[in-house]
């Protein structure tokens, strides 16, 4: 064959196509580059589907090893749970959102426990609590999946780069969120602590041997003496999945004290920076506690009426690592907390001063 | 109005399956005329190797990206372990993690000074490469 060149009829047929394709790409570049995106997505939601089927799976499977006798099938009450909505009050008015939201929690949760209970009559408590950490997180799957599918169903049907592009460019962190919240289902399952406890663990093992009384539904405290000071230990009650609820703990606590307490010292793990070392740790000043902002805005209320010092030590650790089963670094990072918060009993108060010490976060899998 | 998308989505996969072939065509012409240029000794031999080159490259990275995928996912579960301490004479012990283990449960008694021991630490197994996540465990 000869070289492509003017005297070469191949050779200029070939440079025509060239030229053909270059204007080709430019009309119908985008057109390309959408349906690649398109197979992303589609590939990612094959992921999905396996994902939540295997969450659906795993509450069925969780659900029959409670029930002892296998009388009913679980399967068409956890589909329909799995379609489960909460809606949230309207925030047009933000004045007065807080109870509201609070009040709409308080339903979801018992409305998940109420459930579990039909399912399950002869389940215990921490069964019940693990039970409804895996329909949870089986649920959060569920709606990851459905919104991926609607994106996805949607950018073909129109075919907008724009549509597809939403998904497609958040795909790495949805699929990293799903993933997890199937670890996380597993762990509920078997009832293994996840990273996100690593904060009741400090305070459990301060407990460990101590009374324990329940202040609030799911919350116990101990009271103990450290260096001379009145210590109340306070954390999600274990080893079931629950994160209990700190801030209304530490409000009560606080109002029983008329308001004599000197600091509150909460302990929590803390999303950390790419380039952070997992189970690190660092102290700052406030009330270190996520989820939606409830618990966060009782304890800021009552630290502010009675003009109590907020202390904080975090945990540091992946979003990933928060909700998947443990690692070894994050109990040596529990190690250190723990004597960082020693130390700051000893530095921030006085002898016979009351100091609060609230473990925030999932104690699945810890005692006290 | 569904007959007519999958119309249209067949049609749209056939002109870029033809593309893809008319590429890959053009491509290789480009290489073979270019290695004959520069054997012949001609000036437009780089020319055509490079246009060759970068619609080969072109061919390749969409074929990868489009190539078939495996629809076949499987669990692998970590492999979880338990440590059982018992403080005061430092004996500690680490088996697999069975359900019903958790942290600061009691557990079996101390080998040492029969002394009961405490669960410690439930935590799964550490990955060879540090760097990657307690994700990576969900293989495809």
């Amino acid at each position: 064959m000869a070289p492509a060149g003017e005297s070469d009829p191949i050779g200029m047929i070939m440079n025509v196509l060239w030229i053909g394709l270059i204007v080709f790409s430019m009309f119908y570049g985008q057109k390309i580059q959408t349906w690649m995106m398109l197979r992303e997505i589609s590939g990612a939601l094959d992921r999905l589907t396996f994902l939540k089927n295997e969450a659906r799976k795993g509450s069925i499977h969780t659900i029959k090893e409670i029930k002892k006798k296998d009388d009913q099938d679980p399967s068409p009450r956890i589909d329909h749970f799995l379609e489960y909505f909460t809606i949230l009050p309207v925030d047009l008015d933000p004045t007065g959102i807080v109870p509201k939201i609070d009040h709409i929690l308080n339903l979801r949760e018992k409305r998940f426990e109420d459930e579990i209970r039909t399912m399950v009559p002869e389940a215990n408590e921490i069964e019940i609590n693990n039970l409804e950490g895996v329909l949870e997180t089986s649920v959060d799957l569920n709606e990851i999946f459905k919104i991926v599918r609607h994106f996805y169903l949607l950018g073909r049907k129109t075919m907008s780069l724009y549509v597809i592009m939403q998904v497609q460019m958040q795909l790495p962190l949805i699929m990293q969120i799903a993933e997890a919240y199937f670890a996380f289902c597993k762990a509920f399952a078997d009832g293994q602590p996840v990273g996100d406890g690593a904060g009741p663990l400090v305070v459990g093992k301060m407990m460990l041997g101590l009374e324990k009384k329940e202040v609030i539904k799911d919350t116990v405290s101990s009271e103990t003496n450290i260096d001379g000071r009145e210590v109340i230990l306070v954390k999600a009650e274990g080893p079931g999945c629950s994160v209990g609820k700190p801030g209304e703990a530490i409000q009560k606590i606080i109002e029983e004290k008329k308001g004599k307490v000197s600091s509150i010292i909460m302990i929590d793990a803390a999303q950390k920076l790419e380039g952070e070392e997992t189970g690190s740790t660092a102290e700052g000043v406030g009330p270190v506690i996520g989820g939606i902002g409830v618990e966060k805005y009782k304890i800021e209320e009552v630290a502010t009426k009675y003009k109590v010092p907020l202390e904080a030590v975090v945990i540091k650790q992946l979003l990933n690592e928060a909700i998947s089963p443990m690692l070894e670094e994050i109990y040596d990072g529990v190690d250190i907390a723990s004597a960082r918060v020693k130390r700051l009993i000893q530095e921030r108060t006085k002898e016979r001063d009351t100091v609060i010490i609230a473990g925030i976060g999932n104690s699945v899998g810890i005692g006290q | 109005m569904t007959e007519r998308s999958n119309r249209a989505s067949s049609t749209s996969v056939l002109v870029f399956i033809v593309s893809i072939i008319v590429m890959f065509i053009i491509s290789a012409y480009f290489i073979y005329s270019g290695y004959n240029s520069f054997m012949e000794g001609r000036s437009d031999a780089y020319y055509q190797m490079l246009i060759g080159i970068i619609s080969m490259a072109s061919v390749v990275y969409v074929i990868m990206q489009y190539r078939g995928r495996s629809t076949k996912y499987k669990v692998k579960e970590p492999k979880v372990f338990t440590k059982i301490e018992h403080e005061e004479c430092g004996y500690s012990t680490v088996r697999d993690f069975i359900k019903g283990d958790y942290v600061f449960k009691t557990a079996d008694e101390c080998p040492k000074c029969n002394a009961p021991m405490i669960i410690t630490r439930i935590y799964p197994e550490a990955k060879e490469d540090k760097k990657s996540s307690p994700l990576q465990w969900l293989s495809p």
